[in-house]
């Protein structure tokens, strides 16, 4: 602490004083001692080693000093915890007759190793807003990918004409991705092989794999994009409930994009079912029915309650609880339901415009 | 007889109705909630809006919940159905042939959303609406703050 003071009433007579207050004993200083005229001077406080002990806090006053330091103190990382500049002075005197005209604060980690914060201890924090600097989450959401990625690629050099072959050999769970391609010294790219593994595929036969196509081909595209909005819309609700699982924002985001992507086309295809006369009117009120309940459940939670939840139960150390807040996330749902609402009144009204355009 | 479209699209529209009723008070108990964990509506003894009421109504027990959403999934199917029997017959086939699809899916679909929201004994407001209700707003602080001399 630097404190200026007046030391007696109606005399000019001030000083400046050093202060270091140890956080387990008294304190120590250096004083400028009384001086009765103007003064302009400069005080310092630093750390620096000390025989006999780890390190002191010393302190001068325009320099002077008697090669004596103010206090001991052996965690040199912790001495300045706090800088106080007090001004002191009677009543009878103005205020605005003592400045301080300069601080300088200067943490010099060169002169030893300071020791690394605590983390467990709790950090105090005044209320100032963190700005946009990236946040720890985010920067651990993508390193997570990039560890993946590093994970998945391994990379070789060919001869004897000098190419480097790269393969991709990414596993998540139990689906499979091979890619293989090589680069040679001359820029030219050569794909040499790409392969997608799906067990429950892999083991059917050539007959059922024919049957889900046909199956899958036979649907209208109304009813696919149907079957996308209500399995996007569960998943999304699976995740936002299931939210400390590993990668779960990213696949609550995947399918949020694919339910608002899957749920636009159904608007759009819908009316232009309608205006082409294609449409029956039970299929687009399931298809309407589907998409009101997706609105309502695709980024809500599963209740902890609820049958599925007590069914899921193996899970609840993943569940997070209030609604994930993963930044743009929340913004992103809201702007998605907005604009699904917004293209069903614009076609809506569209439809009925041309409805009654075509009766007069 | 060939139906009439405006009278078809009525049909399914009415069938529509016990769907749309609950998604609509679902929506709004969702909106509700979110404004008592803001705290911008306090709970109290006072009533809460008809359809929070109606949407919790129809969570607090899972046979009510299948019962409603079930039923109104059999309804939205059942009374074109019936209507197309008795009135439109030559409708019934490329109805039937939808039904393949969409009763399957919807049906499973609904039983899913009952599972993931029944039994909720909150009524949809969650665990923080409870607390808020039972919460007394805390007395004012009228302490000063003391100043060392």
């Amino acid at each position: 602490m630097v404190l200026l003071g007046d030391s007696r009433s109606g005399s000019e007579k001030g000083y400046l004083n050093v202060y270091f207050y140890p956080q387990d004993s008294s304190y120590g200083y250096r004083s400028s001692g009384y001086i009765y005229s103007s003064f302009r001077k400069t005080a310092e406080l630093w750390w620096g080693p000390f025989q006999g002990g780890h390190g002191a806090v010393y302190a001068s006053i325009d320099g002077q000093s008697d090669g004596y330091p103010i206090a001991e103190c052996d965690n040199a990382s912790r001495v300045i915890k706090y800088v106080a500049v007090l001004g002191y002075c009677y009543s009878s005197c103005e205020v605005v007759e003592m400045r301080i005209h300069d601080i300088g604060v200067v943490a010099d980690l060169n002169r030893h190793d300071p020791t690394g914060p605590d983390p467990e201890r709790s950090r105090p924090f005044d209320g100032t807003c963190s700005g946009t600097t990236e946040s720890d989450r985010g920067r651990a959401f993508v390193a997570q990918y990039e560890d993946i990625a590093v994970g998945a690629l391994t990379m070789a050099w060919l001869l004897p004409w000098p190419a480097l072959e790269f393969t991709c050999n990414l596993i998540v769970d139990a689906l499979e991705f091979h890619l293989v391609f090589t680069v040679d010294i001359l820029g030219t790219l050569t794909p040499g092989g790409c392969t997608f593994v799906q067990p429950v595929l892999e083991a059917m036969t050539t007959e059922e794999q024919e049957g889900v196509v046909t199956k899958v081909m036979g649907l209208s595209t109304i009813q696919t994009l149907n079957a996308i909005i209500i399995a996007s819309g569960a998943a999304a609700m699976f995740f936002a409930t299931f939210q400390l699982l590993p990668g779960a924002q990213a696949a609550y985001t995947i399918a949020m994009t694919t339910w608002t992507v899957a749920t636009m086309l159904l608007i759009y295809t819908l009316a232009e079912y309608y205006l082409n006369g294609l449409l029956t009117a039970i299929e687009a009120g399931s298809a309407l029915i589907a998409l009101i309940w997706t609105i309502f459940t695709a980024g809500t939670q599963i209740s902890e309650q609820g049958l599925l939840g007590k069914a899921l139960s193996f899970l609840i150390k993943y569940r997070g609880d209030p609604l994930p807040e993963w930044g743009f996330h929340t913004t992103f749902y809201w702007c998605a339901r907005v604009l699904v609402l917004l293209l069903g009144v614009a076609v809506a009204a569209g439809i009925v415009a041309s409805f009654s355009e075509g009766e007069t | 007889m060939a139906i009439d479209i405006g009278v078809d699209w009525s049909i399914v529209l009415l069938a529509m109705l016990p769907n749309l009723i609950l998604a609509i008070a679902a929506l709004w108990t969702q909106h509700y909630r979110r404004k008592v964990v803001r705290g911008e509506i306090i709970l109290t003894n006072q009533p809460l809006p008809l359809p929070v009421r109606l949407y919790g109504w129809s969570v607090r027990s899972f046979t009510t919940s299948f019962v409603v959403y079930i039923g109104s999934i059999a309804f939205m199917f059942l009374l074109p159905l019936l209507a197309y029997a008795i009135y439109w017959p030559n409708m019934l086939p490329e109805y039937l042939d939808a039904l393949r699809y969409w009763a399957p899916v919807l049906f499973g679909f609904t039983l899913f959303i009952i599972c993931a929201i029944s039994p909720d004994k909150t009524g949809g407001l969650g665990a923080s609406a409870e607390s808020l209700a039972t919460t007394r707003p805390p007395p004012s602080d009228n302490s000063t703050e003391e100043h060392q001399s």
